[in-house]
């Protein structure tokens, strides 16, 4: 297959189409999780978790570096045989579906709450997919230069919203900085956010199109330090404005607390904004999922024009993301799948195994560059 | 064939995005904006809510002229929870009621005595209500009385008391989340500031005041009320005040204004077993008028008066602690918390017997004021 321009991607693009996948769900939905588990150490949490999704990152991106040009469609077949390698890649592909279809699900139902009360769920789907099938049939590039636009307008969105609540700072509810429900709640608040951060394993997919030969590694775990930077100071804020305790109830912590907002009675009502960064960011890790779905299908069924798999692909997260009956399944009962079986086994498990073989194989001279 | 599904692409995109809007169409016109509410407990039939609500007369907000009628109408009824009665109220609203830029709600007292768990629930829970929210609760009286107040200088009567307390010192807008927060925190009983209907004999007609703050037990139910000066104090204590006025007897009264006030608070575990508070209490004093004999431009005097100054902010203080302690049993001085924060592994072990704890617990004031200006002159010109 000829590889155009419109499937490279350079670093700085892979730099923020990490940062900007990472940062909206997962400060949307886990922030919450944090507070459940670990009180106002809340931030120490989230920063074990960002150094547990760094070192998953590298491992993927690690993996990924060993065979030049190629993607994880075309190095698992390699690497694991014939047989075993299409048949991980086709449980990845699996996954990659189911979370891509549950992500559609929690954007709607995130948008729907927000800002519509009568619009059916379909509608705020089928809006979002239209979308996503105009940037992902152009290449993996367009979606690289959309991410440079879209991801230093979302770091300094965060920032301006941070710059706002600081007046409703109050340092005192960060203390004591003893954290009260031990190293054991620490670790158990980190684990929901680790589990959304791991999603950055898809580098598994993107290295590939980057030109061999560049900090490429450095790119990949800068993006996830980039997010994790922001939700420590995101879980920061919630905890010195609205306390340790109250964020625990709220599903949208981060919503919340922007609808706190009011600098001199005038910057006010801004919830907006908080909206538009969830949005943007939900449509960047959507469209990276659509496409490493639809190219990664494509390669499994040798199918030679990936992109004729773009339609299909957008069909099944359609049909997926209307499956749950009701919020709870979506939002509570596929998180905990996903902390349970997704994050020991395709998330840390498989990558670190392969990463191991790879290089015993590559000492030994077996895998010869391509 | 490409062409083709480019066109039906584009042509699915724009039905998309037309349909949507249709949908959720919300006209400026069709709106109405919902500017303060009041609930009461419905006498006749219990478990049922009474809500009132101030709305803005579009039409007048928008000429933006003085008229002698109101910029503003009060409509009133009756549900089984605050959404219940919301959607009772729009059958009598030809326009739908936006929730979003509400920023004060009214609580009668007697449902304050029955215990507001319930109608704290909609307020955290509806998307389109803001969580920051002031609560008020109105003493002896119904919320429904203060909404009907005519205040002459806001165009919604109802803003007044969030102006007030803003004139007065006080923080606006938090009321909502730190009641949440304190319910929710350690030890800490929760308060939400009061506002009560007055009648001034020598001018006849209703007004209304800020009178302090009401104490809430753990079941959210109305402990009792702190003054105006105890509230300030309060407020001085768990550092909500940016400012205050003192007056002394000198002899002859002496009043400073307190600006910068501070509050530092410093708990020991005793061998006993119990905790004590230490609480130093900073600010610096403006002279603002001399009604001694005292010339202030003598070192000496000035002392006196800084000590006096002091010995005045200490008794009100211990008045304050004092009703807290014993009357109404309630740790509202975050000294729980403060304890947590200082001391987290005694607080673990002990925190579910602070409630008795706190009642014999000993509390020292450190006053620490300094009066840092006297005004323009030394003594009273006109005293000989």
């Amino acid at each position: 297959m000829k590889v155009g321009v419109s499937m490279k991607l350079s670093t700085n693009q892979l730099f923020w189409l990490i940062t900007i996948m990472e940062i909206g769900m997962t400060a949307l939905l886990t922030i919450s999780d944090a507070f459940k588990k670990s009180g106002q150490a809340a931030w120490m949490s989230i920063t074990l978790a960002v150094i547990l999704s760094l070192g998953v990152t590298y491992v993927a991106a690690k993996l990924s570096v060993l065979f030049p040009g190629q993607t994880f469609a075309e190095f698992a077949p390699v690497i694991a045989g014939k047989w075993f390698g299409n048949l991980l890649l086709g449980s990845y592909l699996a996954v990659w579906f189911a979370v891509g279809g549950i992500i559609l699900r929690e954007y709607s139902d995130f948008v729907n709450m927000s800002l519509f009360s009568k619009t059916p769920t379909w509608a705020v789907m089928l809006m979002m997919i239209a979308v996503m099938l105009f940037c992902v049939t152009g290449g993996i590039q367009t979606l690289g230069r959309c991410s440079e636009i879209i991801g230093p307008f979302i770091v300094g969105t965060i920032l301006l919203i941070t710059v706002f609540l600081s007046k409703d700072f109050h340092l005192f509810r960060l203390t004591p900085l003893v954290p009260m429900q031990g190293l054991v709640g620490i670790t158990q608040g980190s684990i929901s956010v680790f589990s959304f951060l791991g999603e950055s394993v898809m580098v598994l997919m993107l290295i590939g199109f980057v030109s061999p030969g560049q900090r490429t590694i450095t790119a990949a775990t800068g993006g996830v330090a980039m997010a994790g930077i922001l939700l420590v100071v995101m879980s920061l804020s919630i905890c010195m404005v609205l306390g340790p305790v109250l964020p625990a109830y709220l599903i949208y912590p981060v919503y919340s607390v922007v609808q706190y907002v009011s600098v001199m009675e005038f910057i006010q009502n801004i919830d907006v904004l908080a909206v538009i960064v969830v949005i943007l960011s939900i449509f960047i890790k959507l469209s990276l999922y659509l496409f490493i779905t639809s190219y990664g299908t494509a390669k499994l069924f040798r199918i030679s024009k990936w992109k004729r798999m773009v339609g299909v692909a957008a069909a099944i997260f359609f049909l997926i993301a209307m499956a749950p009956r009701n919020l709870v399944e979506s939002q509570v009962k596929f998180p905990v799948f996903w902390k349970e079986f997704v994050l020991p086994i395709f998330i840390v498990g498989i990558p670190l195994l392969l990463l191991i073989v790879g290089l015993l194989r590559k000492s030994r001279g077996k895998l010869s560059a391509p | 064939m490409k062409r083709k599904a480019k066109k039906t692409f584009i042509i699915m995109l724009i039905f998309v995005s037309l349909l949507c809007g249709c949908w959720d169409r919300k006209e400026l016109n069709d709106q109405l904006f919902d500017l303060a509410g009041g609930i009461d407990l419905d006498r006749e039939k219990r478990e049922c809510y009474l809500i009132s609500a101030q709305m803005l007369i579009p039409a007048k907000a928008a000429e933006g002229q003085e008229s002698s009628k109101s910029d503003y109408f009060l409509e009133t009824s009756r549900g089984k929870n605050v959404y219940d009665a919301i959607q009772e109220m729009q059958k009598y609203l030809s326009r739908s009621m936006t929730r979003a830029h509400r920023g004060n709600l009214f609580i009668g007292e007697a449902l304050a005595r029955d215990g507001i768990s319930e109608i704290l629930d909609s307020y955290t829970r509806d998307p389109k209500s803001r969580i920051r929210t002031d609560l008020w609760i109105v003493k002896d009286g119904t919320a429904l009385e203060i909404m009907k107040i005519k205040y002459p200088l806001e165009k919604m009567p109802a803003m007044a008391p969030i102006k007030i307390h803003q004139a007065a010192g006080g923080e606006v807008g938090t009321s909502l989340v730190e009641y949440l927060i304190a319910s929710r925190g350690e030890g800490s009983y929760p308060t939400l500031p009061v506002v009560k209907m007055v009648i001034k004999p020598e001018l006849g007609i209703p007004t209304m005041t800020f009178y302090g703050r009401a104490v809430f037990s753990h079941g959210h139910k109305l402990l009792g009320y702190l003054d105006y000066d105890e509230s300030h104090n309060r407020g001085w204590i768990v550092g909500l005040i940016d400012s205050s006025v003192l007056t002394v007897e000198a002899p002859g009264p002496v009043t400073g204004f307190i600006s910068n006030p501070k509050s530092k608070m410093q708990t020991t575990l005793l061998k006993s077993g119990s905790v004590k508070t230490e609480i130093t209490i900073k600010g610096q004093i403006t002279v603002k008028e001399n009604d001694s004999p005292l010339d202030l431009t003598d070192e000496s005097n000035l002392m006196q008066l800084q000590r006096l100054f002091n010995q005045e902010i200490n008794k009100e203080m211990m008045q304050l602690i004092h009703k807290v302690q014993k009357t109404l049993k309630a740790d509202v001085l975050g000294i729980g918390e403060t304890v947590y924060r200082q001391h987290p592994h005694y607080w673990k072990r002990n925190r579910d017997k602070w409630d008795s704890n706190f009642v014999d617990s000993e509390i020292i004031i450190h006053p620490k004021l300094e009066i840092k200006r006297i005004g323009l002159q030394g003594s009273p010109v006109h005293v000989k």
